[in-house]
């Protein structure tokens, strides 16, 4: 993988998720290693240990809200680790200086005395871009910067960036947007499945040859930016049934007020897949949460087989028959110094509880079944579940709702992180729950993964659905969807 | 609730406290009682500010009442030995640092639970404090302890104005010290400090090695109110200085607070002792009555954090969704199987 | 092979002891004394099971030090009035009740356990006190010192209650949903939550049923010294959290098997015991415990860092 950045210039990285960009920042911020090849800054090769050494060197990449301090102030977050001080003190007043110098370039710049708690989450990302700027870095690294900002933060954004590359600031520009792309990048490099398959000027290529780079060519889009394609015939044949799961203009916001999602509708029918998709910030999986209690709607109303669904809590849906897979498998997936079998009787436990006690025997004989069903390896209950892979962790997941009995189950980035094998395996998995009845929706930002999936899927953006692909859905519909649908249009 | 609103609480309380008590207690508004309350609290807000540290870092000490046992006795001892009062100082302040410093190496550089390190210390200062006084009362101090312990300047006792004075430092302290606001950061967002290149573990172990010295320096103004170094001494002080900080809105959680806050809370509590006292209240159900205040102190603190931070809400949930790449620094270094 | 090896240890500790105690004071293995140790054991040993059902659901309880003393007011108080039975129901029931404040605190209002016990460590004390006026309670009848100075043929009562009580948490933590329940909720309380299980009701039971055997524990002591005292026991939480350490039970919750806070008990026994045969005062026996809990914690942790993934061992993870 090469990738050349020159100074002063605005370099776009483009690619899918799961395309090898994260890891690419990971190396270059020294937070990974690369296993071979060389990483070089003004022609001299070096070797970055760790974040703290890559920052020296001049390489600072906008992390995300998570490395703030929300109770210290916008100073002191902005020039944390590197407080001035006079004498052995703080010094406040050049503190405040440098944070109000520093946040010169904002439109309606925050309080240096704020507290980064009281910001929205968009004055905190652009306190964190803020950070990174600066750190007088000689490389900046901006992953998806303007996920959380609307378009007059935006471009004030631009303008920055423009004056950093006027500084010589080599600038690496990481988003789904194109239009962003086209309107802030010079060069841009195109990565497909970790290898490089475009690099050039971004004034020689159009959005379609992009999209086409990021996708591969066989799977270029059919339409252009198609909100809706005419219905097809339905391969799994049941999408006829009535929809088991009903969604009406749902809404929810977060805590500072802005919508995690807004007006979402949809119907999911007993054994079909839905996908939902989204670039970064889309809103799909808070959608997920939503359908399991675990984000509270502000409007809208959900049916489950004809009746109200409002689940308060996660209980309260499984009792309904609706299951949750998270994205964060090692967080609420699985219990990780638990046996297997616990980990798949866990919804279950009245079932193996004889007068009281648990029917140990039973437990493990149930839990062997699914396991095998599942397809985990190795096939033993008694292993703790922390110690499989992520691959046959999710499996167990799987196995744990396969007999629990879910009607419905929704599912967050089902395979992120696997490989190409346990993925064929979870998705092989899912197929077969749909063909059994189950109702299923699946989020997940990689469009390949709903293409290969999904019966029909809605692609979200900016928290409002954009479209929905029926029928054969391929990844460059998705892609094209997500990737030309800008807030003002949805609205319009 | 603002920021400012928010920090004059502890005063809001302090307030209620007051007139709840004047009416019911019998010699409780007098400015005697005043100066009373003063001289008791004096000692209970140098350990609280040094509690308030180390619950700002998101731990606690609950070796702060064997700790002040210990070193009432260090202090004691070796003011009967040398005859001087700078020397009990020196002793006490220096074996409250070192037992702080036992407990923040074994917090921040073993990882050991702060239950469980401070727990250890518990049990070992006492049982060293009983060993080093022969488990009876140290006795024959200088005359200073006396002055010390009931000495006035200003109508005000001088127990007080040392408390006044330590309570001023580290205010000072935690708005001007670099490794005061390194404690801030480590107890607001771990992560984010070890990002910025904020060394967590020497953090942590100042925190509990001042909050150790702080409890040798309150040990002499114990031994001075009791004119002899008491080895039984700090039965449920880590009970009082933490609920007295907690009122003085100091986070739990860690990360947030202010120590003048944190005094005001002390004196909250000290006064809830003696006006309960003086309402006649049997002292054993002032002990029930400390839990209740510590359990409606917490209470009191959640009702007033946002409800996108209390742990019934998970946050996790809402933000995961605006960066859904946002990884913790654990996730950055990579178990991924795809790396 | 690895986890066997680890569950030995313990056991070996407590034969290192032996052995050492044993080569200096030979005293120490007369049948007498080695009776002595399984007695003083076992009142630690009912407070470690205790104990383990909190700690394996990441919580811990401090409170049980004032706790006995409550209960061992309230049941010599009860064993007066009504009979030695009612006396020991009358000690298991206020140890539930205190387990179900503590319970209701940290299930139901989200109070972090460490605040809740230690809030009950006041109050309870200060109950115990306030109910005799700061003074013990005296004279139960003669019948209510079998439980914890009996003996069933050779066999001191309190070893046969300790190897009951040991029973009963065994098959509550091994073989019923609750312990189910709770180790899982230690494990990973989302992950629990995520998958139907309902922590608030668990932990709230969890923490009734610790302070009923902690209650039991006050009985055998009562019933040990023949009296209510206000100051029974006043280590015996941080005892009991010792035990669990030192059995290997991570405190950190989700993992632990009951025999390893058996093991954790019979290691602080056998060392007070060595400690007092070799003729240290009771306040080195102190220092010593409390010296020796640290240390297995940090060995403990130093351990799980070696076998876990490193990032997820680091200190500021580790905090309650």
């Amino acid at each position: 993988m090469d990738l050349a950045c020159v100074e002063g210039s605005v370099h776009a990285l483009l690619g899918k998720n799961g395309a090898g960009k994260s890891t690419l920042i990971k190396i270059l911020t020294g937070a990974e290693q690369p296993d071979a090849g060389e990483i070089r800054l003004n022609g001299v090769p070096v070797r970055l240990r760790s974040t703290r050494e890559a920052r020296e060197r001049g390489i600072a990449a906008v992390y995300q809200e998570l490395s703030l301090v929300p109770e210290l102030t916008v100073a002191e977050n902005l020039f944390l680790g590197a407080l001035p001080r006079k004498a052995a003190a703080v010094d406040w007043s050049a503190l405040v200086r440098r944070a109000r110098h520093a946040l010169a370039w904002l439109p309606e710049p925050p309080d240096p005395h704020a507290r980064v708690a009281e910001l929205t989450v968009a004055a905190r990302q652009l306190v964190e871009i803020t950070r990174a700027v600066a750190m007088h870095s000689r490389v900046l690294i901006l992953d998806e910067p303007t996920a959380a900002l609307g378009p007059h933060e935006v471009e004030r954004l631009f303008a920055v960036i423009r004056s950093l590359r006027a500084r010589g600031v080599a600038v690496v520009y990481i988003s789904h947007r194109l239009d962003e792309v086209e309107a802030i990048a010079d060069r841009v490099t195109v990565l497909r499945d970790g290898v490089r398959v475009y690099a050039g000027d971004v004034s020689e290529v159009s959005r379609e040859a992009l999209v086409a780079h990021m996708v591969g060519r066989d799977e270029a889009p059919e339409g252009r930016g198609r909100r809706a394609t005419a219905s097809r015939t339905h391969p799994a044949g049941q999408a006829d049934a009535p929809p088991l799961l009903l969604a009406r203009g749902i809404t929810s916001l977060d805590a500072s007020g802005r919508p995690l999602f807004r007006d979402v509708s949809f119907a999911l029918a007993p054994g079909e897949i839905l996908g939902l998709t989204g670039p970064v910030g889309s809103g799909a999986s808070a959608v997920a949460r939503a359908l399991f209690g675990l984000v509270p709607l502000s409007a809208g109303a959900m049916e489950l087989a004809g009746q109200p669904f409002a689940p308060r809590s996660p209980r309260e849906a499984l009792q309904r028959g609706v299951a949750f897979v998270s994205d964060d498998r090692a967080g609420e997936g699985v219990v990780p110094e638990a046996p297997v079998a616990h980990n798949v009787s866990v919804a279950v436990l009245p079932r193996v509880t004889v007068r009281g006690f648990l029917d140990l025997r039973a437990e493990r004989a149930l839990a062997a079944r699914r396991i095998e069903q599942a397809g985990v390896t190795p096939a033993d209950p008694d292993q703790p579940a922390g110690t499989l892979s992520g691959g046959n962790q999710q499996k167990v997941v799987l196995a744990r709702w396969m007999e629990h009995g879910a009607r419905v189950l929704v599912l967050c980035e089902p395979t992120r992180g696997m490989d190409v094998a346990a993925k064929e395996d979870v998705h092989r998995l899912l197929r077969r729950l749909r063909d059994e009845g189950a109702a299923i929706l699946v989020v997940s930002s990689e469009y390949e993964e709903i293409a290969d999936l999904a019966d029909r899927a809605l692609v979200m953006s900016a928290g409002e659905v954009a479209g929905e692909v029926r029928g054969r859905v391929t990844a460059g519909d998705l892609l094209a969807l997500a990737s030309r649908a800008l807030p003002e249009e949805v609205r319009a | 609730m603002t920021r400012r609103l928010r920090e004059l609480m502890p005063l809001f309380i302090l307030a209620v406290a007051y007139l709840a008590f004047a009416p019911v207690s019998p010699g409780f508004a007098t400015a005697a009682n005043a100066a009373n309350i003063a001289g008791q609290v004096a000692p209970l807000a140098i350990v609280t500010v040094g509690q308030a540290l180390v619950l700002m870092t998101g731990g606690f000490d609950i070796s702060v009442g064997s700790v002040a046992a210990l070193t009432t006795v260090a202090g004691s001892l070796s003011a009967v030995a040398t005859g001087s009062f700078a020397s009990a100082v020196l002793a006490a302040v220096l074996a409250g640092a070192v037992c702080g410093a036992a407990n923040g190496f074994a917090v921040g550089y073993l990882g050991v639970q702060p239950v469980v390190a401070t727990l250890g210390m518990l049990m070992f200062a006492r049982g060293a404090a009983l060993l080093l006084s022969g488990s009876a009362p140290v006795v024959g101090l200088p005359d200073t302890f006396v002055s010390l312990g009931y000495g006035e300047w200003l109508g005000v006792p001088a127990a007080a104005w040392v408390a006044l004075a330590v309570v001023a430092l580290m205010e000072a302290f935690l708005v001007w010290s670099p490794t005061a606001r390194a404690v801030l950061a480590v107890g607001g967002n771990e992560t984010a400090a070890r990002l910025n290149g904020v060394p967590v573990r020497w953090t942590r172990f100042v925190a509990y090695l001042v909050c150790g010295a702080l409890v040798g320096l309150a040990a002499i103004i114990y031994a001075a109110r009791a004119n002899s170094g008491q080895p039984t001494l700090g039965e449920g002080l880590e009970l009082d200085s933490i609920a007295a900080a907690v009122i003085g809105g100091v986070s739990l959680a860690g990360g947030r607070g202010r120590m003048w806050g944190a005094a005001v809370g002390a004196v909250v509590v000290g006064m809830l002792a003696n006006g309960l006292n003086l309402a006649g209240l049997s002292p054993f159900l002032q002990d029930v009555a400390a839990g209740i205040t510590l359990l409606l102190a917490v209470w009191l603190q959640r009702a007033r954090t946002p409800f996108w931070r209390s742990r019934a809400f998970s946050t996790r949930d809402a933000r995961r969704e605006v960066r859904p790449l946002a990884l913790p620094a654990e996730r950055l270094a990579g178990n991924d199987e795809r790396s | 092979m690895r986890r066997r090896e680890a569950s030995l240890a313990p056991w070996l500790v407590i034969l290192l002891i032996a052995v050492v105690t044993a080569a200096i004071e030979p005293r120490f293995l007369q049948p007498g004394n080695l009776v002595n140790v399984l007695r003083h054991s076992a009142v630690l040993a009912v407070a470690a099971f205790a104990q383990t059902l909190v700690v394996v659901a990441g919580e811990i309880d401090l409170a049980a030090g004032s706790l006995v003393a409550l209960v061992s007011m309230v049941s010599v108080l009860a064993a007066k009035a009504s009979g030695t039975l009612a006396g020991y129901a009358a000690g298991v029931l206020t140890g539930a009740a205190a387990g179900a404040v503590n319970g209701l605190l940290v299930g139901r209002f989200q109070v972090s356990s460490f605040i809740a016990t230690v809030a009950m460590m006041s109050y309870a004390y200060g109950l115990a006190a306030y109910i005799g006026g700061g003074v013990p309670v005296e004279f139960p009848p003669d019948t209510f010192g079998w439980l914890g100075a009996g003996y069933l043929g050779p066999v001191p009562v309190p070893v046969v209650a300790a190897l009951g009580a040991f029973a009963f948490a065994y098959v509550l933590l091994h073989r019923a949903a609750l312990g189910r329940k709770l180790l899982l909720i230690g494990g990973n309380r989302r992950a629990a939550q995520l998958s139907g299980v309902d922590v608030a009701r668990s932990v709230f039971w969890g923490f009734v049923v610790a302070g009923a055997l902690v209650g039991f524990a006050g009985v055998m002591l009562a019933s040990k010294v023949h009296s209510g005292q206000p100051n029974l026991y006043p280590t015996l939480a941080f005892e009991a959290v010792g035990a669990v350490a030192i059995g290997g039970i991570p405190l950190t919750g989700g993992s632990g098997r009951l025999v390893q806070s058996l093991a954790g008990a019979l290691i602080m026994g056998t060392l007070e015991n060595a400690l007092t045969v070799l003729n240290f005062t009771s306040q080195v026996q102190q220092m010593v415990m409390g010296a020796v809990i640290v240390f297995a914690v940090a060995a403990n942790v130093a351990l799980s860092r070696g076998l876990r993934r490193p990032a997820e061992a680091r200190p500021g993870a580790l905090g309650t």
